[in-house]
């Protein structure tokens, strides 16, 4: 069970990458790169379940952070000015 | 038995996700699907995995994930959406 939802999580990051690559505006390709950081948190915490890794779970946490810090800062670049 | 009926949950509500982020124009009706995938499927994948390996320290870790993204995931919707709504309001 845990294998199909892997396959399933990885379909969809499939999609969510082509469309991310087709976007139209820049907030658009922000808002698939924000899901695309989510959706490997989850493929992490699967797989790391799946295999009885402790290990890997300490990286899906940090994945989580830089994730958010990155993302932060990006919007906040590109947005502009000092807001 | 419960963890793999959550495990569905999880997978419909990603495929869901999946259709409604490529059918869908514009930023803001994007955002209504991507919000589904990052709150539902991730607290239903969450909760089958905490079942799925019992109590013990994986289940802590799991459960700082699911904190540590139900934290920080409305913080960064919001600032992708103020500031496109704030050049739609200067066009």
């Amino acid at each position: 069970m845990l294998k199909t939802t892997m396959i399933v999580i990885l379909i969809t990051l499939g999609i969510v990458f082509i469309r991310l690559i087709r976007g139209k505006s820049i907030w658009e390709k922000l808002l698939s790169l924000n899901l695309i950081a989510i959706l490997t948190v989850m493929l992490i915490i699967t797989y790391a379940v799946d295999n009885q890794l402790q290990l890997v779970m300490d990286i899906a946490i940090a994945y989580s952070i830089i994730g958010f810090l990155s993302l932060i800062l990006l919007t906040k670049f590109i947005a502009g000015g000092e807001k | 038995m419960i963890a793999n009926i959550l495990l569905v949950i999880a997978m419909s509500f990603l495929i869901i996700g999946a259709i409604g982020i490529n059918r869908l124009e514009g930023v803001f009706p994007k955002l209504l699907t991507s919000s589904l995938i990052d709150t539902m499927a991730m607290l239903t994948l969450i909760l089958a995995l905490m079942i799925k390996a019992g109590w013990n320290s994986m289940s802590i870790k799991l459960g700082i994930v699911m904190l540590f993204i139900l934290l920080t995931n409305p913080v960064i919707n919001h600032v992708i959406t103020q500031a496109a709504h704030e050049e739609h309001k200067n066009d």
